[in-house]
């Protein structure tokens, strides 16, 4: 099969931290590659280091040691307008949503759109049409609070496609949201990935939704990649003793809710 | 205690007296919030990771604005005389007093606005960063908003204590409510016009309070 050029590229990845006196390796010498078109996941327990690693890819957080390389170019030092230009081309979604409670639904895109130099009067027009994707047309001028955590989800989804971007992070995305309302965003995201070519990179602790989506999935503990390649593969045939935990505790939680999810859950891999 | 004289020198002091509080306080709010809150942007971006940190303007920041925040304010009004004195003249006067309750009002909100700053959500700030948005735009779209009711809050704050500060100013002879109550509370002995004044004093914060309460409140969604 021929392999289509990596969108992202993770070169020798390294993140230290200093807290106080110690140094905290959050991501060690992780190289990987994210294939334009694909959803890409990173799975592992909590304190991997699954959020810092990703958090590199928007320069979020700045690798202390490694290269970032988005689209063929290395973006690694990027500053100013220029880290702002390639900002708006990385699109973000996170567990706790992150929304401006004090603007309302339609001002908490306008803020992506303003970013990115989008003229005020071009802006309503664009609003209209990312609610209408994520199926929220009726909620503009609504507040966060009046909002359930899907929508919410929702609206940041609108907020991070609003400029058109290649690639979508999402940090938990769902982990804040019940089954159901899981489902709607998975599907969703889904959509946005086949329909609008965006390359999704999704953290999760959560193997149901792992299997779901994902196209490739890296598994992560303290800071390195240890096993990765397709979602089915790895999952059927595990190596490695984290990637079995996981799958432990996603059956021990699938036996305890076992009558919500259908069979069908082998479908995505 | 003589009712007929109280009344007398409430009439014919109270309303000057309340005009020039009025003037002292507004003056130094406005001048402490808007100086306030740009050094409290100031140290606001040079201590945060993804803005423009920057320990040593932060430092110095911090250390001119806890070195007036330490000094007591009647120290911080003795030592502001001449300097008062050199830039109008008379520093007895309500612009005097106007003067030095700005100075004191500009690092006592600083320290405020910056604690409403750091309280927003620091995802918040990481989702504005992520769309590409420059320093500005998050800083008037994203934090500002969301800080606006504790911002709030810290306004009528500093209102009321810098209500406290005018009536010392008054001490000195610069006029308004402080002075008032000192010169014929203190001085002439009229018990009536001291509680009358302290009465004012305390409905005067009940009613700062309680409207600084409802626009906060307002502006929370
Ligand atoms: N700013 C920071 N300063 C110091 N240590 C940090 C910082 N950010 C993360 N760490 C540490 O780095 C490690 C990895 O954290 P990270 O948030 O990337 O893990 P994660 O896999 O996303 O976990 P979770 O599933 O809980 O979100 C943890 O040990 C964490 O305590
Ligand atoms: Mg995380």
């Amino acid at each position: 099969m021929e392999q289509p050029a990596p969108i992202i590229e993770l070169r020798d990845i390294c993140v230290r931290f200093q807290d106080g006196k110690r140094t905290v390796d959050a991501v060690k010498h992780v190289s990987l590659n994210v294939r334009k078109g694909e959803i890409f996941g990173i799975v592992g327990f909590s304190g991997a280091g699954k959020s810092t690693l990703v958090r590199t890819i928007n320069l979020l957080e700045r690798p202390s040691e490694g290269r970032v390389i988005i689209s063929g170019r290395d973006v690694t030092d990027l500053r100013g307008k220029q880290l702002r230009e390639l900002r708006r081309d990385i699109g973000m979604i996170f567990q706790g949503f992150n929304l401006i409670g004090n603007a309302t639904v339609a001002r908490n895109i306008a803020f992506a759109l303003k970013a990115a130099g989008v003229p005020k009067q071009a802006r309503e027009p664009r609003i209209r049409e990312l609610l209408a994707l994520v199926g929220l047309e009726d909620k503009a001028d609504v507040y966060p609070s009046q909002l359930s955590g899907g929508q919410k989800q929702r609206v940041s989804i609108a907020r991070a496609l609003a400029n058109n971007p290649q690639i979508l992070l999402c940090d938990e995305a769902t982990s804040a949201l019940d089954l159901e309302t899981t489902e709607g965003i998975l599907s969703l995201l889904r959509r946005v990935n086949r329909e609008l070519g965006v390359t999704v990179v999704f953290i999760t602790h959560q193997l149901e939704v792992a299997q779901r989506i994902f196209d490739r999935v890296a598994v992560m503990e303290s800071g390195r990649i240890v096993e990765h390649g397709p979602t089915f593969d790895v999952f059927r045939n595990p190596q490695e003793t984290v990637t079995r935990g996981l799958i432990e505790q996603f059956l021990l939680s699938y036996r305890n809710v076992g009558a919500l999810l259908s069979e069908e859950t082998g479908e995505a891999a | 205690m003589n009712w007929q004289s109280t009344l007398e020198i409430l009439q014919d002091n109270l309303g000057k007296a309340l005009a020039d509080t009025f003037f002292m306080v507004s003056i130094a709010t406005v001048v402490g919030v808007v100086f306030g809150t740009l050094l409290a942007i100031a140290l606001f971006l040079t201590q945060h990771h993804l803005f423009s940190p920057n320990a040593a303007v932060n430092n110095v920041v911090g250390f001119v604005v806890n070195a007036i925040r330490s000094m007591p304010f009647l120290i911080l009004l003795v030592v502001l005389i001449p300097l008062i004195q050199l830039i109008i003249g008379d520093p007895y006067t309500p612009l005097g007093g106007a003067i030095a309750l700005s100075i004191a009002a500009i690092p006592f909100f600083a320290r405020i606005a910056e604690n409403s700053f750091t309280e927003v959500d620091s995802g918040l700030i990481e989702a504005a960063i992520a769309t590409g948005a420059p320093t500005r735009q998050i800083l008037c779209d994203a934090i500002f908003p969301q800080a606006l009711p504790s911002f709030i809050r810290g306004i009528v704050l500093t209102v009321i204590s810098l209500l406290g500060y005018s009536a010392m100013v008054g001490t000195i002879g610069a006029g308004g409510i402080g002075d008032m109550a000192i010169q014929f509370g203190y001085n002439r002995y009229e018990t009536g016009v001291l509680i009358a004044i302290v009465v004012l004093l305390v409905v005067l914060v009940q009613v700062i309070q309680w409207v600084g309460d409802l626009i906060a409140r307002a502006v929370i969604h």
